[in-house]
């Protein structure tokens, strides 16, 4: 209950944050505006509204993915410096709340925050893809095979993908936000928000580490070492990246849901470890 | 310490550690086979070093697609300026980018295999390794839909030389594969389309029996095609014209098997399914008069036991042909080839039903030059050496001192004439080597040989004979007509 | 009955090893009886803050002991007798004055009801009655002040650590809060009050020590620190030889110029000193005084400072 009530203070706070709003609230926009995306490839025998509607579909995952980021940087920077600041913390924590409630709460309440964000972000996104593939049609048969054309076939509306796709971006920065809350503890926002920006692009660049960490890799053995503890260490957002997966699932071998519940298990194990390492060091943390 | 020992939470720390490795552990494989760009083998890291910085950034930033898709509408603006060989290069980096981008190989693969043209609209032959590169690269990524697979096989058909079994490979490959909803990525029934190229794949190479299980198999998905349409739209227009389409064919495959080479049997089974076509009320007269004249024919040819062999019946080609240089890379193909249209024989056993003769004989003079046109001569002229060669990878660079032509010239009442003129693009037509090979041929299974030709000599040419240019090695069980020579320089410049 | 606060030789140097770092607190040791309002003063930078903090769990000490309720600082189940309310307090800004304590009610596990009575009386308790529903953006800085009191009387605490209670409040909020402080130490609380408005401590303490730069120089009830019949003698022309004399008797002699004032605490030795400084000085004054806090204060700062 305490956790709760920490967790519920802290979206309330983080939902009135102005830059937070600023960045939902265009990223929305750019979401509708991406309504007006086409690519008209005239040459492109296969090229209808269909992949107009794979444009907006992969303009509006990588906005949300970039607002996703930008606000759990943003919120997750501050979330026990603030406190520090406003010397809320020394109230909070007078009284019996243990250390470890207080970041669970504080954790609990960012990724709420974030739920609600990429939430409403992602139902705009849907409903712009839906009303996108409304009407969109392709042709059936290439030109050049010279065989008469049955006609234009109608494009399914609703991508089911596409809230994968949500849920993964929703995932993706639930452990961004974990490993800034975890800086957040010893560092100063500043100093955490390019820890956590550089923390992502290691992340997002896992295929790199583990390629220079391969068996093949030509590199020397202490280096390759070196950069399988980077790669197993450092969170793997590419693991969340499944974009292009999504957009053309026409390549998928396994089922969607069994990834995402591994994936799902990974940031849920990999958020705990840095709660847990935050706790520890928090334990012993003046305020 | 206020909260107890942290000793217990250093052990949980480890233990979420290990559980950390152990997903990324499981998850790996999946990624691999979902990303083809992951694969540390083929080189995910590689990529990133050779794409440019801000490629970098955009895609870590989760905007590859939005990159790919303005590169993709960059080089449409490209296309409309006429300038290709942009666009060859955006095709690389979008591909790089969103490798499952289907589209993106297909258009690629159409622009290296037509649309780099000389001042005579002669596409440039050199491009074509690289097309076929591009696409089986777009299979490796793409592999389980059929899209790819057919736009390679109709490659193969439609522009490599004599590659019609290979082409063959590729649409039956197309064949066992399922398409998919561009928008939901479900898997959708592969077009049937697709289904009937095959079936008049087999039907060029010479494979009949395939092609008419073909044809009862493409059927057998259109009507199920149908069905679906017809619960989907509950009571609404549903168009049927595939499967005409599916019936027609086979017919017409069984006659001809029957005028072409005498199979009674087969004239049975393709009169049946027009009679049915024909027995329906909105059947145009044109097909009620034709199976009637079908049906006659057949009907005294049972009774005199007169089966009908037009394509076993030997034709002298009389096969002449000229190659002249008028100025330099200049040249004028000159010649004749007893290769008419069917509307040219009074007898052939296909007349019972197309009528191509006596419309002919009726036609108004000024039209009657029209019901010559028959076949195409081909020519091919090359560096003597040159092989096509046989990309591993995709690459648009291609070697530029290399000069490969070819073209065909159509044939009007058993003779051909044209004039090429490779002088105007040197880009294309470097002709820098000292010897070059000069092939002029008719292969009865090319694109361009029509069926009103074929009747009189058969899918594969059965009837043709030529006292100088028969070549019937080239092509097992085909007879090509085919002329070699050797140009020197002093021929050419 | 066990004392509430309990310091043993602590002392917190902030920034880990560093041997040249300034300790905050040095080797302090005091003890705050049950029922008690001590003041504890000093000017900023002091080590107060510090102090109540490692009270409080919220830092650890470098070294020495320091006990709340008997329990060693920052036990939790010591915390839910005991509050605090830090120096000029914020709260979330974008809840209301009732949501504020219904949150830090609910850090006390307190039941629906239970929260929303509690609430009411609290904020009737602290002036707020008319505010509760008012977001936090809208009060001034004594209704902030006032929801920090409100705050740290969830619990009907035993010990309350009060930083700084009236720091820059308008003259009624200062004296509401003042006579709160008062009624908490009428009703039998032990009241550790922080502050630098020595007027406040004079006027509800029991007890003070003043500290200063970390160190305490001055410990007692007010009326131990501020008796009266103290009497300040002052010489001119006094020998060195003359201080050295009067030192015994004296509580502090200071020298001021030509000036010598001796500080002497009962009557006897006021006679011992003028008996010592006979023909030795020139007597110019003998004044009896009562100090106030602000003097002996200021005397104290000043004097540590030389």
């Amino acid at each position: 209950m305490i956790i709760w009530s920490i967790a519920k203070t802290t979206v309330g706070d983080a939902l009135r944050k102005k830059v937070l709003q600023i960045f939902l609230v265009v990223a929305i926009g750019l979401i509708i505006i991406s309504l007006s995306f086409s690519q008209t490839l005239s040459f492109s025998s296969r090229a209808g509204s269909s992949t107009d509607i794979m444009l907006v579909k992969s303009f509006g995952l990588g906005l949300m993915a970039v607002a996703a980021w930008l606000i759990s940087l943003v919120m997750g920077v501050s979330l026990i410096p603030q406190e520090i600041e406003r010397r809320t913390i020394y109230t909070i924590l007078a009284k019996p709340v243990k250390r470890y409630e207080f970041i669970v709460g504080k954790y609990l309440g960012a990724v709420l925050t974030l739920a609600i964000n990429v939430a409403i972000m992602g139902v705009v996104f849907i409903a712009v893809c839906v009303f996108k593939a409304m009407g969109a049609e392709q042709p059936i048969a290439p030109e050049e095979t010279g065989l008469p054309i049955v006609g234009m076939q109608q494009v399914g509306l609703f991508d089911w993908n596409m809230v994968w796709g949500v849920i993964m971006i929703f995932l993706q920065f639930t452990v961004l936000t974990s490993v800034v809350l975890l800086f957040s503890v010893f560092l100063t926002p500043t100093v955490n928000f390019f820890m956590g920006l550089g923390v992502y692009i290691i992340g997002v660049m896992a295929p790199l580490t583990e390629t220079l960490s391969s068996k093949e890799s030509q590199l020397h053995p202490v280096l390759k070492a070196f950069y399988r503890v980077i790669h197993t260490v450092v969170p793997n957002f590419d693991k969340f990246n499944v974009t292009n997966t999504l957009l053309h699932p026409e390549t998928h071998i396994e089922s969607m849901a069994k990834y995402t519940g591994i994936v799902t298990l990974y940031a849920l194990f990999y958020s705990l470890l840095m709660m847990l390492l935050a706790i520890i060091i928090f334990r012993k943390k003046e305020v | 310490m206020p909260e107890g020992s942290s000793k217990p939470l250093w052990v949980l720390v480890v233990i979420l550690l290990l559980a950390v490795a152990w997903t990324q552990y499981l998850a790996d494989p999946i990624q691999y086979r979902m990303q083809e760009k992951a694969k540390p083998t083929s080189g995910g890291g590689e990529l990133m070093v050779q794409l440019p910085g801000q490629f970098i950034v955009a895609s870590v930033a989760g905007f590859k697609e939005v990159i790919a898709g303005a590169l993709w509408v960059r080089a449409d603006t490209f296309f409309h300026a006429g300038q290709y060989e942009a666009i060859i290069p955006i095709v690389r980096l979008v591909t790089w980018l969103d490798p499952h981008n289907v589209d993106v190989y297909s258009t690629g693969a159409w622009h290296l295999d037509y649309n780099f043209v000389d001042t005579n609209q002669m596409s440039d032959k050199r491009y074509i390794p690289a097309a076929v590169a591009l696409l089986k690269e777009g299979i490796k990524h793409n592999p389980d839909i059929w899209d790819l697979y057919f736009e390679l096989g109709w490659t193969h058909y439609n522009k490599k030389i004599l590659d019609y079994e290979k082409a063959v490979e590729y649409i039956e490959k197309a064949c066992t594969k399922d398409g998919v909803d561009p928008n939901t990525g479900q898997r959708v029934p592969r077009p049937e389309f697709v289904d009937r190229m095959l079936a008049h794949m087999y039907e060029k190479v010479g494979r009949f029996d395939d092609a008419i299980k073909q044809w009862y198999k493409a059927r057998k998905r259109v009507e199920e095609a149908i069905a679906r349409e017809r619960k989907k739209k509950k009571g609404g227009y549903v168009d049927t014209t595939s499967l005409d389409v599916c019936d027609r064919n086979l017919g017409l495959l069984y006659l001809r098997l029957a005028w072409r080479y005498g199979d009674m049997e087969a004239y049975k089974k393709g009169l049946e399914i027009y009679k049915r076509l024909a027995s329906r009320k909105d059947a145009p007269a044109q097909l009620v008069e034709a199976t009637r004249g079908a049906e006659a024919d057949y009907a005294r040819r049972v009774a005199t036991n007169n089966p009908p062999r037009d394509a076993l019946k030997p034709l002298d080609a009389g096969f002449e042909v000229t190659w002249k240089k008028v100025a330099p890379k200049v040249f004028i193909i000159k010649g004749k080839v007893n290769l008419v249209p069917a509307s040219e024989y009074k007898d052939l056993a296909s007349e019972c039903f197309t009528h191509w003769y006596r419309d002919n004989q009726n036609a108004p003079p000024d039209q009657r030059k029209l019901w010559r046109d028959g076949c195409r001569i081909r020519w091919i002229l090359r560096d003597y050496d040159y092989k096509m060669p046989e990309l591993k990878t995709f690459s648009y660079k291609i070697d530029k001192t290399k000069t490969i032509a070819w073209d065909s010239v159509y044939v009007s009442g058993g003779t051909f004439s044209d004039r090429i003129d490779l002088s105007q693009d040197p880009d294309f037509y470097p002709f820098k080597a000292d010897k070059y090979k000069l092939t002029i041929m008719f292969v009865p299974q090319q694109a361009e040989c029509p069926d009103y030709v074929q009747d009189r000599i058969g899918w594969k040419g059965e009837a043709l004979r030529d006292k100088r240019y028969l070549d019937t090695k080239t092509q097992p069980g085909f007879h090509l007509l085919r002329k070699e020579m050797v140009l020197s320089k002093k021929d050419v410049l | 009955m066990a004392d509430a606060i309990a310091v043993r030789n602590l002392t917190k140097v902030y920034g880990g090893a560093l041997k040249d770092r300034v300790p905050a607190v040095d080797n302090i040791s005091f003890t705050v009886a049950q029922g008690e309002v001590f003041g504890f003063i000093g000017p900023n930078g002091a080590g107060k803050t510090t102090t109540i903090k490692i009270l409080l769990g919220l830092l650890f000490p470098t070294s020495g002991e320091a006990e709340v309720l008997g329990k060693p600082a920052g036990d939790i189940e010591t915390k839910r007798r005991i509050s605090y309310l830090p120096e000029s307090p914020y709260f979330y800004e974008h809840m209301t004055g009732a949501e504020v304590i219904d949150f830090y009610c609910r850090l006390f596990r307190m039941g629906a009801a239970e929260r929303k009575a509690k609430t009411q009386e609290l904020l009737e308790r602290v002036g707020l009655a008319e505010d509760g529903h008012r977001t936090l953006r809208q009060y001034s800085k004594g209704m902030l002040q006032r929801i920090g009191i409100a705050q740290a009387l969830i619990n009907d605490p035993d010990l309350l650590f009060l930083d700084e209670p009236t720091s820059g409040l308008d003259p009624i909020a200062h004296k509401d809060i003042t006579e709160l402080i008062a009624s908490l130490g009428r009703q039998g609380k032990t009241v550790f009050l922080s502050s630098h408005q020595l007027g406040d401590v004079e006027t509800v303490c029991d007890r003070v020590a003043i500290i200063n730069r970390g160190k305490i120089v001055k410990i007692g009830t007010l009326d131990d620190l501020l008796r009266a019949g103290r009497t300040v003698i002052t010489f001119a022309k006094a020998g060195s030889e003359l201080v050295e004399q009067v030192k015994p008797y004296a509580e502090r002699v200071s020298a001021d110029g030509e000036l010598v004032r001796v500080y002497v605490e009962s009557e006897e030795n006021v006679h011992s000193v003028l008996d010592a400084a006979r023909g030795k000085a020139t007597l110019v004054s003998v004044l009896p005084q009562r100090q106030t806090l602000e003097d002996l204060f200021v005397e104290i700062v000043r004097e540590v400072r030389k």
